[in-house]
């Protein structure tokens, strides 16, 4: 009993996927003969627990849709390691298991379905890939329900997770044709498809069941976690609710983990537990959603959440705006030290030194800043 | 009455032609723009909100017709039907467009400036002309009135028991429109005479300004030339006097060297030495000593004389050494004083050069303003599109201008839109999707950008969006569109705080709020948007409504007034009001009643291309063939 309580505890504490340093750099051609380093990731470490959401939100050009890739290893990172499940993330196999258990939503639903293919060769196309690790599905299914259950807080969660492998286990004892289809059908009930639909073609789906017909796709080899890229910007206001409430549903029944990248900062304070506020390729924030809106501790994250256009008229006038000044440097001349310092209202000397570029750090717990003078709580007035 | 509207939109209907027919995508909307309002128009992709901006521009695509009934009344002139000429001027000028993608709408061959120029070139005015602008617009406004007059009194039938009155009471007003029209006439013909005399006072104002420029750039020229002479003669004696003070400390250096340090080490080692050697000729000088141990002494005294005159060779080394640093350090503290020297110069060169080029600019400006004063010329537009542009908050506008769209951010050049949009002063602008492609810190710059302006020059502004909370933030009124129709429109309070259509309640429930977090779920609207193709015969909204009823599925409710200026057409809440006592059930029955059912969705079968009646008889002739076969 005592053993497995400890067990239990060290699994809770192992986040599913940890990332230490990560960088990433693009070679661009900024003369004729010269390549220069665009920094779009640099040294960002962070970790994302067990069942969670966390958050990536920043403006365009920040280098968060970039995060999401690299942590996939879909880019090669420049540098730094990626932990998933507590396994270091570097040779070949390293990566076909973490593709294996970590998949990707992707933001345009009308360029990421291949239109010469039916829907159900596109869901299916991940088992299709993996063909050959098919015999060891069922460990696979085990491996991962036995890890959420032991992280399971409720017994009736943990329940539900077990009728679910059963579920699953049924499936994969099948051969791999029947199995093939019995998921395909099964996972396009998941996602609130019509299973007579698996014949068709993606141009006769509308915008929100293509972004389905993604998420079902991801869903295909069992995943942990689920790397989502904006999933919603391209959608209508009300099909983008229901997705939203799809990923809710999926991530209670399945447990899964989610990276939630997107522009849109109210979709993201909806559907996250943790949110990391990302500025030229660095994290310069990130807390519990809700500490996060109320007591901002960046300038940035400040300024970025006063832009917010509420949809109330009220609060929308009364909100004092702290508007910044100029664009985003770009990334290729990005300014020494604190990369925010150009457009910040509170830049001081210290700011610009090379030595002093702030580094996240744990300001309150689970809140973490990275600004040598951040700002107090309550004290938002800029 | 229609003048205190700028803008006047009644059934319009505009359609498409496409193969498998005919699209209705905008299907009958009314509505009326105040001066100084803004309007919020919003939508789903499909709305026709976007096809409602292109059809009061009269800019749709080949393809798109307003159909006939329609009308689009600006500054009580219409629209509709008037040719592409009269147009012209209108758009760009008194109605302005921004437009969804900067990246798209602007031309990537030529420089921004080029293409604001080219916008106010292309409505030329003699300053006179700019000048008499109100007086003109007066006589106009005058006129279409008497004209508009003469139209209802012909219109009044002759059995009306009151002709006679009407006509009288139609015939005095003309007369005193008649009046006014001449009195307006006298107006313009002084306002002309005034403007001239404006104009030639402006053009001599300038042109002694410009003068004024031109003799402060000579002086300003000729005292750069002198002070610079004065100064490069300073500057070299300074230079000379550095370098001989150079010199002699080296100098001095040297002979303190010399005279202290090695003087003295050499004495001390003299000193040395015949202490050192004192003893041993003391001992030498003994007369009983035995032969080998003079040999020995002999030898020690030697070694040390030997030893004696190495360091005294060492020490003239160390001064030799000593003397080619001191030259070295001469020599580099002489590079340094040339190099200081130089950036001297070098300031004083561009010190110069910037009062000059100061003076310069100034007379660019000047010689800008002379030109002006004629009227638009590229002098004054260029001159109006920077002014434009510190506006709107683009930074060094004269070197921005010399630029391509390329060189500018998303932000910007969104920012270089707006300003071009705003340059002729337009009295309505439409703004298609102003800031969807932008990010959220920069639609706060835009949107309070747009507010100011029009607070500042008092137009009417329609923003087209799907953002709920860019309506929140700066709408004065909200339409709602869906499927062609307006199905709600009142101001930005009643519609977000008291919508009255199932649409737009689901809309408001679709969307996070200021309060989301996670656990709280949304409510969104089930189902698709609506397909054009093949609309419902009642309400469009119906089949995903969830308070759809029987009498949705068959009659399109028509717009009832709900509140003080709310408008919604919706059956459901019309139930609503009955409920709560605010409508009668009289009213309610007769409400229904006025619905009507929409013909077969909008889409009409499109006649057979030749190709395809080719294809028709070929068939015919095939299955005749066959059945003679039989």
């Amino acid at each position: 009993m005592t053993m497995e309580k400890k067990n239990e505890n060290a699994v809770k504490e192992e986040p599913i996927l940890s990332v230490k340093n990560l960088k990433m750099y693009f070679p661009t051609q900024v003369g004729f003969f010269k390549t220069k380093q665009l920094k779009a990731v640099d040294d960002v470490s962070l970790s994302v627990k067990r069942g969670e959401t966390l958050g990536v939100v920043g403006e365009s050009g920040c280098g968060k849709t970039t995060l999401g890739r690299t942590i996939l290893h879909l880019y090669k990172p420049t540098g730094g390691t990626v932990y998933f499940n507590g396994r270091k993330i570097v040779t070949g196999k390293d990566i076909e298991y973490l593709h294996l258990h970590a998949q990707m939503v992707f933001q345009d639903p009308y360029s990421s379905l291949d239109p010469r293919m039916t829907i159900e060769d596109i869901i299916a196309e991940p088992l299709d890939a993996h063909k050959g690790l098919f015999k060891k599905q069922p460990l696979i299914i085990k491996e991962k329900y036995e890890r959420l259950i032991a992280a399971a807080k409720d017994p009736k969660k943990a329940r539900g997770y077990e009728e679910e492998m059963e579920k699953e286990l049924k499936l994969a004892a099948l051969p791999f044709k029947e199995y093939r289809h019995a998921r395909v059908v099964s996972l396009m009930q998941t996602v609130g498809l019509s299973s007579e639909q698996a014949t068709r073609y993606p141009h006769e789906f509308s915008g929100g069941q293509r972004q389905r017909i993604g998420i079902a796709r991801a869903l295909a080899l069992n995943p942990e976690l689920i790397v989502c890229d904006e999933p919603v910007s391209a959608l209508d206001v009300s099909i983008q609710a229901q997705v939203l409430n799809t990923f809710e549903e999926l991530q209670e029944k399945l447990g899964l983990t989610y990276i939630f990248v997107a522009h849109n900062l109210l979709v993201v304070k909806h559907i996250s537990d943790r949110i990391a506020v990302m500025y030229l390729g660095h994290v310069v924030e990130l807390a519990e959603s809700k500490k996060l809106f109320e007591e901002p501790m960046h300038p940035y994250t400040v300024s970025l959440l006063s832009a917010i256009p509420i949809p109330d008229p009220k609060s929308a006038r009364k909100n004092e705006r702290v508007i910044l000044k100029g664009d985003i440097p770009s990334p290729l001349n990005a300014p020494s030290g604190c990369p925010f310092r150009t457009r910040c209202p509170f830049a001081k000397d210290a700011c610009a030194s090379e030595k002093g570029t702030p580094v996240l750090k744990e300001v309150r717990k689970g809140h973490f800043v990275a600004c040598l003078f951040p700002l107090e709580a309550g004290r938002t007035g800029m | 009455m229609e003048n205190e509207h700028l803008l006047v939109v009644s059934n319009l209907h505009t359609s498409f032609d496409v193969p498998a027919g005919e699209v209705r995508s905008v299907a009958g909307i009314s509505f009326a723009l105040e001066k100084g309002k803004i309007l919020g128009i919003v939508g789903e992709s499909g709305s026709g909100k976007s096809v409602t901006a292109a059809s009061l521009m009269q800019i749709l695509s080949s393809s798109g017709h307003i159909l006939a009934g329609s009308s689009v009344v600006f500054e009580g002139e219409e629209l509709v039907g008037m040719s592409e000429k009269e147009l012209r001027t209108i758009r760009g000028g008194k109605i302005a467009m921004i437009f969804q993608d900067p990246m798209t709408a602007l031309n990537p061959v030529f420089t921004i400036g080029r293409q604001m120029e080219e916008a106010m070139l292309l409505h030329k005015k003699s300053r006179v002309d700019i000048l008499v602008e109100p007086q003109v617009r007066k006589l106009r406004d005058d006129e279409t009135a008497l004209a508009r007059k003469l139209v209802i009194r012909k219109s009044i039938p002759l059995d009306d028991p009151h002709f006679a009155k009407k006509t009288e009471a139609s015939l005095t007003e003309e007369k005193a429109l008649a009046a006014l029209i001449e009195m307006d006439k006298a107006d313009l013909e002084a306002a002309k005479k005034a403007a001239a005399a404006t104009a030639e006072y402006e053009k001599k104002i300038a042109s002694d300004q410009y003068r004024y420029q031109w003799k402060k750039l000579s002086f300003s020229f000729k005292n750069a030339l002198r002070g610079a002479l004065t100064e490069k003669l300073q500057e070299s004696a300074r230079y000379a006097n550095e370098k001989q003070s150079a010199l002699r400390n080296e100098d001095k250096r040297l002979k303190e060297k010399e005279t202290l340090t090695l003087a003295a080490k050499k004495c001390e080692d003299e000193k040395r030495w015949s202490e050192l050697l004192k003893p041993l000729l003391e001992e030498a000088a003994t007369k009983d000593l035995p032969p080998e141990k003079r040999a020995h002494l002999k030898a020690e005294i030697l070694s040390l004389d030997r030893k004696q005159t190495a360091l005294v060779e060492a020490d003239e080394a160390a001064y030799a050494k000593a003397r080619l640093e001191a030259k070295a350090l001469y020599k580099s503290a002489l590079v340094e004083l040339k190099k200081a020297h130089k950036s001297r110069l070098q300031d004083m060169r561009s010190k110069r050069w910037e009062t000059i080029s100061k003076a310069w600019s100034a007379l660019k400006e000047s010689r800008d303003d002379f030109k002006a004063s004629f009227g638009v010329t590229r002098q004054s537009a260029k001159k109006r599109a920077v002014e434009m542009l510190t506006l709107v908050g683009v930074n060094e506008p004269r070197k921005r201008m010399k630029q391509y769209p390329f060189e500018f951010s998303g932000g910007m050049l969104q920012r270089v839109m707006i300003a071009m949009a705003l340059l002729s002063d337009p009295d309505l602008l439409i703004a298609d999707e102003p800031t969807t492609a932008l990010d959220v810190t920069i639609q706060a710059q835009i949107l309070e950008l747009i507010r100011s302006i029009q607070k500042k020059l008092g137009m009417g502004v329609i923003i087209i969006t799907h953002d709920l909370g860019v309506v929140a933030q700066i709408c004065d009124e909200v339409e709602v569109m869906y499927a062609g129709r307006i199905v709600e429109r009142g101001s930005v309070n009643e519609i977000f705080y008291n919508p009255k259509h199932e649409y737009t309640k689901g809309l408001l429930s679709s969307i996070p709020g200021e309060d989301a977090q996670k656990g709280k779920k949304l409510h969104p609207i089930e189902g698709n948007p609506v397909d054009v193709f093949a609309l419902p015969k009642g309400c469009s909204f119906a089949p995903r409504c969830e308070r759809c009823m029987e009498v949705c599925l068959s009659l399109y409710p028509k717009e009832r007034k709900v509140g003080e200026a709310h408008h919604s057409s919706c059956f459901a809440a019309a139930v609503d009001d009955v409920v709560s006592g605010r409508l009668s059930k009289e009213d309610f029955v007769a409400f229904v009643n006025e619905g009507f059912p929409i013909d077969g969705g909008h889409v009409k079968a499109a006649k057979p291309s030749a190709f395809g009646r080719l294809i028709k008889l070929a068939k015919a002739k095939m299955s005749q063939k066959g059945k003679e076969g039989q």
